[in-house]
């Protein structure tokens, strides 16, 4: 039995998962560093649905995806250096990066 | 010449901006010790921003002037800033014009890609402003700020791609050139990009980031972060839902209404002057969420309300600013020992705030009731007025031990930013019409 | 007639310059206002006198916000006679007033810096008390008893263990020159609410009254119940302002106009319909609801009593309270062409005239006293007004402002004596134990040592009696001639009902207030001060007592139907349609009043005290006269039930559930190891359900919901 070609809809698919777990690790992880690595994970998650489009999908701005990533790409690298930053700050100021101990505002 | 004049007018803003950015990036060294002179340099790009402005249509101008008010009121309170380490002070003018670079983009971008490369320099530079701040308690708030900010930004972009397939190009949405197969597809991603906005406008249920922002935050940074990111996600929404109404006007007018309740009771809620404000920013932004669901006449109420509410909230954080990080207490305002300009400067934008005739918090206020009872009639205007009145409340509680305070010669160093947001919002109080005008031509009408 | 816009503008530079500048130079400060003030009341006085020389009307306005191509919001003024009625008035009153308070304005030195401390003797006399009330009234029967035991005189001083020697010096209150300021900005915006032309400009200036008042109120912020006051103040008639506001809306989103020549021309040629009319007047009258304290908003003027006497005394008499009057006044076109809506301002009227009236019968502060006696006689020009006759209303308002400011003014100088005397500081108020300086309880046999204080409050209290021919016995008989000629023309059983309150009010009105003034004037003194100190006012206080006296006598013959109905006919113009004066009506309050006084003479005639007063276990009428029905204590429980605990549990949500979205989320699912485990348990992130349970619900409301209803 041969499988059915891989298309467009895998790729939804894919994308949509990765999406889904990057949310839900973003949300529920209690190391920082790990909702960084969550969040991560959810653009790239688009990034593999916008490569898929510019693959699929026949439009005049054919390469609109593929421009499109690249953008995520940069701007990602750019979060995880500013999401790491804040992280190490607030890891010489408590010693810890447990979310759990972020609770200043609390009280 | 003609290379120059071809140059849009948002680009040639961003572009002096950038160059302003740059400028101060290289003198870091030189500028660390002179707070005065980063100062200037800062105001002469925010000024020289403004001037290409001039050459663009309303929507153009009232974006760029919004923002670059918020800018000006942000930089002049660079000196006095509290912050983790002096020699940031470089960095934080800096951080000021990528932000209003970043807002300038998304409320001006002429494709929505732009606009979420704006919104999202404009996170990231707002979220290393707060971090900036002294001690611990800004930091946490960044932290927060910037982990939902990251996420409401990739479902953002997600909703950029939804949008990319159901109509090959990431134009601003327009009514009817949607395929109807991909129809559905097309309205998620609407939903999506419009909850990458909301976030900046801080409305329910996206509230809880920018609450601890303002609440820890520097107060002049925080206030510069509210300002900038408050016009710019309006103005994108607006344009957004002028483009989308089908699914975008019915969740505004819902998510304001909820946003009104939610503000307007966490507000009561409070014992201490910051949080209070934060929270009474969610009412705020009901409110202006509420307008954008009503129509055209509606988003030029918004768009006129969030140009008279950033400036009072900025005068607000102004009057705040040099005090420290902390909480401030609502029994503690009379020992806080303000000086005189900065009581009276406080005094003000609360009566604004609370939309006390004739300040111009009560036209912008009365702006949004009037939209929100031709689109909808009683019942939302309703819940919009008891926001309003109920506002008083919590408001006015600070207001006699500030007044006393007036009496106390505390001397202090002087305030421009009070000064300079102050003088805004008495002249806005006494001739509305004229950024009334404004916004109407910014929305097209 | 040009020069009209300075009439508001003067005292409002006044506020400014005090305020930007002054604020140290007290002397300067003061001076400053009361020139002011008088530069406007010479031109009130200039221009009403123009009007009453037959001058026409004049309204000049400008457009301020145009909302659209053909919709302008507008700022504009309009003299007309009630204006110019009003105008005079309130400056009149608020120069006496303002030159009074330089002298009020002091306290005693010690008093300023140190708390007096409270005598522990009551302590000892009161301990088996242990309610607030109780405890009050045991002291006071304590101090009763006291007096019994020694024969003569009240617990001296020194048993007190207070005041040793003569009392200490007056210092000028450190407030002086922020006091001007307010009073300034007060004064200022009460003249451009009078002045105003439409709803919009009448609003502005409306809050700007409301703001006045607060910080007035609130003078004394240090003292809890003087902020706690304040507030009460502001948020009950915020209240009303919130159906003002809906109703200034409502008519414009109907009728397209503000301007309240524009309504009355819509109102009368019947372009209006009724329904608009009655839901605008009803909303426009919410408003006047709270400012002129009518049930069930009245709460907060009892309490208002906690700023500075004078304060007390321009709210009370010319301004504030005047303005929900003077509202339903200018917008009277609405209300006429709606009998529901008049027969509503009516009732309300009514009602509160005779329910403050009876509180007033057992309130022991001398100001409350008058506090119930203002929301009372308020209640009169109200029925006046939905009884449909603006001239006898108005006419009320006019005459009740002089007289009303002259019984303040001279409380607050019995005050001022006492105090000055050595009697408690009113600033320092112990909740279980009433300032001295204010409790009727407390004074008695100054007749002889305050005559001109003693004289002029008579007056005023004959005046506000209705005793003829005082002025308070014309504006007052007008009023229940409107009530009876309303009645008996088709007004119905309703009207029988109000004038029967009406009527019992003049009984209830004359006791009182003679009960005031027995208990402060006649018999001897039972206070804690040493009576030779008690010595009468500075002139700078009593000169505007026996000033405001004259108009307290006289004002009334204006309006006397023997002498022309000047004031109607002034007034209304050509409608006025005033009629004789009804014999027997006016005989039988006056009789009456006399009653009343007459009752108040043989219960207090020696300063003694009625037993119930006495009594710690009163009966259940006079606890729930005393305790105002405890309605206040009702709305206290629902703002509780229906506004804190929702603020707090909203609070509560953000701080344990949502707050910190990220750690809240990682707290319910548990570390990494057995994260899956929850998942599968159904728990789910908070902030992931607040947001997206948000969203949902938000999405199925815009997609399913709403479309059904549009």
């Amino acid at each position: 039995m041969a499988l059915a070609p891989i298309g467009l809809q895998h790729f939804l698919v894919l994308g949509t998962i990765l999406f889904c777990i990057g949310m839900y690790g973003a949300l529920s992880r209690s190391n920082a560093v790990g909702v960084l690595l969550s969040i991560e994970l959810m653009l790239n998650a688009v990034n593999v649905i916008m490569v898929a489009f510019a693959k699929f999908i026949d439009t005049p701005q054919e390469l609109a995806g593929q421009v499109f990533a690249i953008f995520i790409m940069t701007v990602a690298a750019a979060e995880a250096a500013v999401g790491l930053a804040i992280v190490i700050s607030v890891y010489r100021l408590r010693h810890s990066i447990q979310v759990d101990d972020i609770d200043l505002l609390k009280n | 010449m003609n290379v120059l004049a071809s140059i849009p007018p948002p680009l040639g803003s961003v572009l002096i901006l950038v160059l302003g950015t740059l400028v101060i990036l290289l003198l870091t060294g030189r500028l660390s010790n002179s707070p005065t002179i980063l100062a200037t340099i800062g105001v002469l790009s925010l000024l020289g921003a403004a001037l290409p402005a001039m050459g663009g249509d309303a929507l153009t101008r009232v974006s760029v002037l919004g923002v670059v008010a918020a800018g000006l009121v942000g930089m002049l309170l660079v000196p006095s800033a509290e912050l983790h380490n002096s020699t940031q002070r470089p960095e934080v003018a800096a951080l000021i014009l990528l932000g209003s670079t970043g807002a300038i983009v998304l409320a001006t971008a002429g494709e929505l890609l732009s606009a979420a490369l704006g919104l999202e320099t404009l996170s990231l530079s707002a979220a290393v402003l707060v971090a900036l701040g002294r001690g611990a308690r800004p930091l946490e708030a960044a932290f927060r700020y910037f982990v939902l900010a990251a996420i409401s930004f990739a479902a953002l972009v997600y909703g950029l791609g939804l949008l990319l397939l159901a109509t090959g190009s990431f134009a601003w949405p327009r009514p009817g050139v949607v395929d109807p197969t991909y129809s559905y597809i097309w309205t998620i991603g609407v939903l999506l990009i419009g909850l990458g906005f909301a976030y900046k406008l801080a409305v329910f249920p996206l509230l809880w980031g920018p609450l601890d922002a303002y609440t820890a935050g520097a107060p002049g940074l925080a206030g510069f972060v509210m300002a900038a990111s408050k016009i710019a996600a309006v103005v994108a929404l607006a344009r957004l839902a002028a483009g989308a109404a089908v699914p975008m006007a019915p969740i505004l007018i819902g998510i304001g209404l909820v946003s009104i309740i939610w503000g307007t009771f966490g507000a009561l809620a409070q014992r201490e002057v910051r949080r209070m404000l934060a929270y009474s920013t969610v009412a705020n932004a009901g409110l202006m969420a509420l307008a954008l669901g009503c129509g055209p006449e509606g988003r030029a109420a918004a768009i006129f309300f969030v140009v008279i509410y950033v400036l009072t909230i900025l005068l607000a954080f102004a009057a705040m600013a040099g005090r420290g990080t902390g909480p401030l207490p609502f029994g503690e305002v009379r020992g806080e020992g303000l000086s005189a300009t900065r009581a009276l400067g406080l005094t003000l934008a609360l009566l604004s705030l609370a939309g006390i005739p004739p300040t111009p918090g009560f036209w912008a206020k009365l702006a949004i009731l009037d939209a929100s009872w031709s689109a909808l009639g009683f019942w939302p205007t309703l819940v919009a007025v008891i926001g309003g009145v109920a506002g008083v409340l919590y408001y006015l509680r600070p207001l006699p031990d500030l007044l006393a305070l007036t009496r106390a010669h505390v001397s202090s160093a002087p305030a421009p930013a009070v000064w300079f947001a102050g003088a805004a919002v008495v002249v806005l109080g006494l001739a509305p019409g004229f950024a009334y005008a404004v916004a109407r031509l910014a929305i097209g009408g | 007639m040009e020069l009209a816009w300075l009439i508001p503008v003067l005292p409002f530079a006044a506020f400014a310059v005090i305020g930007l500048f002054l604020r140290r130079q007290a002397e300067l400060a003061g001076w400053l206002s009361v020139l002011a003030i008088a530069a406007s009341c010479a031109i009130a006085w200039l221009l009403f006198f123009r009007m009453l020389g037959g001058a026409p009307p004049y309204e000049a306005q400008f457009p301020w916000l145009a909302l659209g191509p053909d919709v302008a919001l507008p700022f504009g003024i309009r003299v007309d006679p009630l204006a110019a009625v009003m105008l005079v008035v309130v400056t009149t009153v608020s120069l006496l007033i303002q030159i009074y308070s330089r002298g009020y304005l002091y306290e005693p030195e010690e008093a300023a810096e140190a708390g007096t401390g409270h005598p522990e003797a009551d302590a000892a006399h009161g301990e088996a008390a242990q309610a607030h009330g109780e405890a009050v009234a045991a002291q006071a029967d304590a101090n009763e008893r006291t007096r019994g035991a020694h024969g003569v005189r009240p617990p001296s001083a020194a048993e007190h263990g207070e005041h040793h020697g003569p009392p200490a010096p007056l210092v000028r209150d450190p407030g002086f020159g922020r006091y001007f300021a307010y009073i300034s900005l007060f004064t200022a915006s009460m003249l451009g609410l009078v002045l105003a032309n439409n709803l919009l400009t009448i609003y502005l200036f409306w809050e700007g009254v409301g703001l006045g008042s607060y910080l007035l109120i609130g003078f004394w912020y240090t003292k809890p119940e003087a902020a706690m006051a304040a507030k009460k103040a502001f948020v009950t008639t915020r209240f009303g302002d919130f159906g003002f506001l809906i109703g200034i809306l409502y008519l414009w989103w109907q009728t397209g106009v503000l301007e309240f020549g524009r309504l009355a021309e819509l109102a009368e040629t019947g372009a209006m319909s009724e329904t608009v009319a009655t839901i605008g007047a009803l909303l426009l009258f919410m408003g006047a609801v709270g400012k002129s304290a009518q049930f069930p908003l009245h709460v907060w003027l009892p309490d208002a009593m906690e700023g500075p006497t004078p304060v007390s005394a321009l709210i009370h008499a010319a301004t504030m309270v005047a303005a929900g009057v003077y509202l339903v006044a200018r917008a009277f076109p609405i209300f006429e062409h709606s009998p529901s809506a008049m027969l509503v301002v009516a009732f309300i009227g009514g009602f509160t005239a005779i329910f403050a009236a009876s509180m007033g019968l057992v309130a022991t502060d001398i100001k409350r006293v008058m506090a119930f006696s203002t929301v009372s006689q308020l209640g009169y020009m109200m029925l006046g007004l939905g009884a449909g006759a603006i001239g006898a209303g108005m006419f009320h308002l006019f005459t009740h402002a002089f007289f009303k400011a002259l019984l303040f003014l001279t409380a607050g100088s019995v005050i001022f004596i006492l105090h000055r005397a050595g009697a408690h500081d009113p600033e320092d108020i112990d909740p279980r134990d009433p300032p001295r300086a204010q409790d009727i309880r407390y004074m008695g046999g100054m007749w002889k040592r305050a005559p001109i204080t003693g004289i002029t409050m008579t007056i005023a209290a004959l005046s506000l009696a209705g005793i003829p021919p005082l002025a308070g016995f014309w504006s007052k008989d007008e009023v229940l001639l409107a009530t009876y000629e309303r009645a008996t023309h088709g007004g119905g059983a309703a009207y029988w009902l109000l004038l029967l309150f009406a009527i019992i009010t003049v009984l209830l009105t004359a006791f009182y207030m003679f009960r005031v003034v027995f208990l402060t004037f006649a018999g001897s003194y039972r206070g804690p001060a040493d009576p030779q100190y008690i010595k009468e006012s500075p002139a700078s206080m009593t000169l505007p007592l026996l000033v405001l006296a004259v108009p307290s006598v006289v004002a009334g013959l204006w309006g006397a139907p023997q002498l022309g109905h000047g004031f109607g006919h002034f007034l209304e113009g050509a409608d006025f349609h005033g009629g004789e004066m009804n014999l027997p009506l006016a005989l039988f309050s006056t009789l009456l009043a006399v009653g009343g006084i007459a009752l108040a003479w043989l219960t207090y005639k020696n300063g003694s005290l009625l037993a119930m007063a006495m009594n710690p276990r009163p009966s259940a009428v006079y606890a729930t006269l005393l305790n105002r029905y405890w309605i206040d204590e009702l709305y206290m429980w629902l703002i509780d039930t229906f506004i804190i605990n929702w603020a707090f549990a909203i609070d509560w949500f953000d701080t344990h559930v949502i707050d910190g979205a990220v750690n809240g989320a990682a707290r319910l699912t548990g570390s990494i190891g057995n994260s899956v485990r929850q998942v599968q348990t159904g728990r789910i992130p908070a902030y992931a359900l607040a947001v997206f349970g948000g969203l949902a619900l938000i999405s199925i409301w815009a997609i399913v919901i709403r479309p059904l209803f549009s």
